[in-house]
């Protein structure tokens, strides 16, 4: 649409016919200033007074790492060491919410920008997965630290910190990947209905409970022909996967080890980028209609 | 005249609004696919088959009553809706005054603002950082720069608005309203800055409901009526007849 080579300096615009997702992207990546200083100021509002922001926003999933393993030991299996195996996951969840809930809200957030100026709507989806990354390298990093003190007696790490931990990057990416496909496609029914936001919250309970965070996976891989169409689903493969890079298989008593899935990984990559396409298609699609409801 | 010394360009345009008139949920969505009703959905034509071309430099106003398409032509050519038919051409860099301000995040503080505005319209931030003092000097609010916008006056965001976009240094700039709100002294800062950019050639676009306003700056005038191009020519012919016309239907234009 841009014929033009800076992004401001002029436009055609014909009534009823529509970008190419290729154009779009190209259009993405010509604002990418404009992604910056967002992420600079949504960093800037979540860690205002520097240390103290950092850790006051690992505190709620750490409460719930501490309830679920207190809950674990007392009442189900025991598993040794179950609180290590869960924070890994618990903040990979963590991050596919806040991503899935940030993103969706995105347009109605930056309504007051967006009625006013143009830019191209998908950097505002964009921005939120971006800074949630970052957000998530730095509890990753306290993940790490605390394989290095705990348990006390025996610490996790360094015998255990193999090269296979950098498998967490490509997990990361594919984690990404879908949480920005959901939330596109969030982002635009968002703008469509005013009941949306409740049903997400509600739909993520409910699918934290088909995910291997609260249970290990062992459990799961001890039922056959469940456990294969269990990993279908992506974020399961992303969450094992994660686990598995960081971590050495779980002795679950009564279940067979689970180690890195890497046929689901295929799967769960090859879903994860068509549900980003099928979200990013939606959104372009109906990026102009979204402003008039907004 | 050659296309290619027109900034502005539009050709047929068509703009129509879906309106709703249900409850807008999903939990309603699905008792309507349950219970079939058919969407109750009106539209809405805000603007049919305009056409005009505007030559670069020429500072046009565009006048009518309220709710007549004014504002949505000015949303339409800042490309924040898109039409439903016909074509838009700008040539150049685009600055706009939408009603009250610019783009503003309202958790933003004004400096963050500036930025934002800045790089969205091309900016890199060196080259705002320079433009910072002169920004912040024009909107007078150079003490306010670090609190969030939510909390200016509607006078001082309209001022860090319209300070925006003069300091863009744009090809074009679409003002909505804006000369209405601020002080006198302020008003009088915006008719010489408007002056400075007619001099230079700079295209401008004035939609007002104030006839004095664009009495004032315009080259030529735009009316629109019944959400169509009712008449277009020099700023006292046009202006002339749309006193006449409100006159007749004694509803004075000024008071709204």
């Amino acid at each position: 649409m841009n014929d033009l080579p800076s992004y401001s300096g002029g436009f055609t615009v014909v009534g009823g016919v529509r970008e190419t997702p290729l154009e779009s992207l190209r259009e993405i990546w010509r604002y990418r200033p404009l992604i910056g200083e967002l992420v600079r100021r949504d960093l800037k509002v979540r860690y205002k007074n520097r240390v103290g922001g950092i850790l006051w926003s690992l505190f709620p999933p750490l409460m719930q790492v501490l309830t679920i393993t207190l809950m674990v030991k007392l009442f189900l299996t025991q598993v040794s060491n179950y609180s290590a195996y869960l924070m890994a996951v618990m903040f990979l969840w963590q991050f596919f919410q806040n991503c899935i809930l940030d993103a969706s809200n995105s347009m109605i957030a930056n309504a007051q920008l967006a009625r006013k100026i143009y830019f191209p709507r998908a950097v505002l989806p964009l921005v939120t997965l971006i800074t949630n990354a970052m957000h998530f390298c730095i509890s990753l990093l306290f993940t790490l630290a605390y394989y290095f003190v705990v348990p006390i007696s025996e610490p996790i790490y360094p015998q255990n910190l193999h090269p296979k931990a950098l498998l967490v990057i490509p997990v990361l990416v594919g984690v990404s990947i879908l949480s920005l496909g959901f939330g596109y496609l969030l982002a635009y029914l968002n703008t469509l209905y005013d009941d949306v936001r409740f049903l997400t919250i509600t739909l993520l309970g409910l699918f934290f409970y088909s995910l291997p965070i609260l249970y290990p996976v062992e459990k799961v891989a001890a039922r056959p022909g469940i456990y294969e169409i269990y990993m279908l689903n992506p974020m399961a493969t992303w969450l094992v996967a994660f686990q598995r890079a960081l971590l050495p298989p779980l002795a679950v008593e009564g279940a067979p080890p689970v180690t890195m899935p890497w046929a689901f990984m295929g799967i769960a990559a090859v879903s994860s980028l068509a549900i980003l396409a099928f979200g990013f298609i939606i959104f372009e699609r109906s990026k102009w209609t979204m402003m008039e409801r907004l | 005249m050659n296309s290619g010394e027109n900034a502005i360009e539009v050709e047929n345009l068509t703009k129509e609004f879906r309106i709703y008139h249900r409850e807008r949920s999903v939990k309603s969505a699905i008792m309507k696919v349950l219970v079939w009703q058919l969407p109750r959905l009106e539209r809405f034509v805000t603007l049919e088959n305009v056409s005009f071309a505007i030559p670069k430099g020429q500072t046009v106003g565009v006048i009518g009553k309220n709710g007549q398409g004014k504002s949505t032509l000015l949303s339409l050519l800042a490309r924040i809706y898109r039409p439903t038919s016909g074509r838009i051409t700008v040539r150049g860099r685009i600055a706009s005054l939408l009603e009250l301000g610019a783009g503003f995040q309202p958790d933003f503080t004004g400096y963050e603002n500036i930025y934002l505005n800045g790089v969205i319209y091309g900016f890199t931030r060196r080259e705002l950082d320079e433009k910072l003092e002169s920004i912040a000097d024009f909107a007078g609010i150079t003490g306010h720069l670090t609190q969030q916008i939510k909390h200016y006056s509607s006078g001082m965001k309209a001022r860090l608005g319209f300070s925006i976009a003069v300091h863009v240094e744009p090809d074009i700039l679409l003002i909505d309203e804006v000369l209405a709100v601020g002080d006198a002294k302020f008003q009088e800062r915006c008719y010489a800055k408007i002056e400075e950019f007619k001099a230079r050639g700079v295209t401008i676009f004035v939609v007002s409901h104030d006839p004095r306003a664009i009495a004032r700056v315009c080259d030529r005038v735009l009316w629109i009526s019944n959400h169509k191009l009712h008449m277009d020519g020099p700023t006292d012919a046009v202006l002339a007849a749309y006193a006449s016309e409100e006159g007749e239907t004694g509803r004075g234009g000024e008071g709204e």
